[in-house]
C-alpha cells in the first residue's frame, strides 16, 4: 500500500521486484488447490446485503 | 432495491473534489488530494472512487498498477521454477475509505470492486495474482481472513520491525472461485 510512496504523497512505480523469496512463494503457490476463503465469502455475502453497486 | 441497502456507484477518478479527503494515513491522503490525478491521466496506475449514486463526495478509492516478481540474480536458479523467469501481478497500490463520509463496509466495497476489476483485466492480460503492502498489522490479519498470504520477502525481513510494510498477495484464481460461489447464491 504506502510502500510506493514518499511522504508528500508522491507514488515511486516498482514494476519489477527481484525478490527470490517472493518469486518463490508465488510460484509454490501455482501448485496448490484453490479454495475460496471463508473470509472473503462472508465479506461478499455481507455487501450484497448492504450494497448495490454500480462500476463503471 | 431494499430500502435499507445503500446505492455505491464506484468509476474511474475524474473531475472529482478530493481536497477535502481523509483516510487518516497522511502519505494516502496527501497522494490522493495531491497526485492521483496526474498518477491517473499518466497511467502509471489507475484510480477508482466510490460515490453514492445520488450524491458527489467521495466515499473512499483505491488504486491499481502492475508489478512483476523475478528471481534474484543469484541463488535462484533453481531447476524447480525455471518454467517462469517471472510472475506478473496487479497490484493494489492503496484502497482508502473517507473518515468523514465512507460508510462501515465500504472499504470492504471497494475490495470486492478491486477483484471483480483484477479478473476483468486478466481476461486479457496475462496477471497470476494481486499483490499489496498492508498499512499495518490490524489491516495485514483483515487481509489474511480474506484469505491473503504473507510474502515473508527480503523486504519484510529488512523491515519487519517497521509495521507500514507488509507484503501479501492472493491468487487471481481462488478469488475468481469465490466470486463464482458468491454470484451464484
Amino acid at each position: 500500500m504506502v510502500a510506493l510512496l514518499k511522504d508528500d504523497g508522491e507514488f515511486v512505480p516498482t514494476l519489477v521486484v527481484r525478490d527470490p523469496k517472493a518469486f518463490k512463494a508465488l510460484a509454490e503457490s501455482m501448485d496448490k488447490k484453490k479454495e475460496p476463503s471463508p473470509g472473503l465469502k462472508r465479506m461478499l455475502t455481507e455487501n450484497k446485503k448492504r450494497f448495490v453497486v454500480r462500476s463503471k | 432495491m431494499p430500502e435499507s441497502q445503500l446505492e455505491i456507484v464506484i468509476e474511474p477518478l475524474g473531475d472529482h473534489v478530493r481536497g477535502d479527503f481523509c483516510c487518516g494515513e497522511k502519505r494516502i491522503d496527501n497522494f490522493f488530494r495531491n497526485n492521483a490525478r496526474n498518477s491517473h491521466d499518466a497511467y502509471a496506475q489507475r484510480i477508482f472512487v466510490a460515490r453514492y449514486g445520488d450524491k458527489t463526495e467521495l466515499l473512499g478509492f483505491y488504486a491499481l498498477t502492475l508489478m512483476t516478481f523475478a528471481l534474484g540474480m543469484n541463488e535462484e536458479a533453481d531447476a524447480k521454477f525455471g518454467r517462469f523467469n517471472s510472475i506478473p501481478t496487479i497490484y493494489l497500490t492503496m484502497i482508502g475509505r473517507d473518515q468523514t463520509h465512507g460508510p462501515k463496509g465500504i472499504g470492504s466495497v471497494l475490495m470486492e470492486d478491486a477483484f471483480r476489476r483484477c479478473l476483468s483485466v486478466r481476461n486479457n492480460v496475462g496477471a497470476y495474482a494481486l499483490t499489496l503492502h498492508a498499512v499495518n498489522e490490524r489491516v495485514a490479519q483483515r487481509y489474511e481472513d480474506l484469505g491473503f498470504t504473507r510474502f515473508h520477502t527480503e523486504l519484510h525481513d529488512r523491515q519487519q520491525k517497521d509495521e507500514t510494510h507488509r507484503a501479501m498477495f492472493y491468487e487471481l484464481n481462488a478469488i475468481a472461485a469465490a466470486l463464482a460461489e458468491g454470484d451464484a447464491t
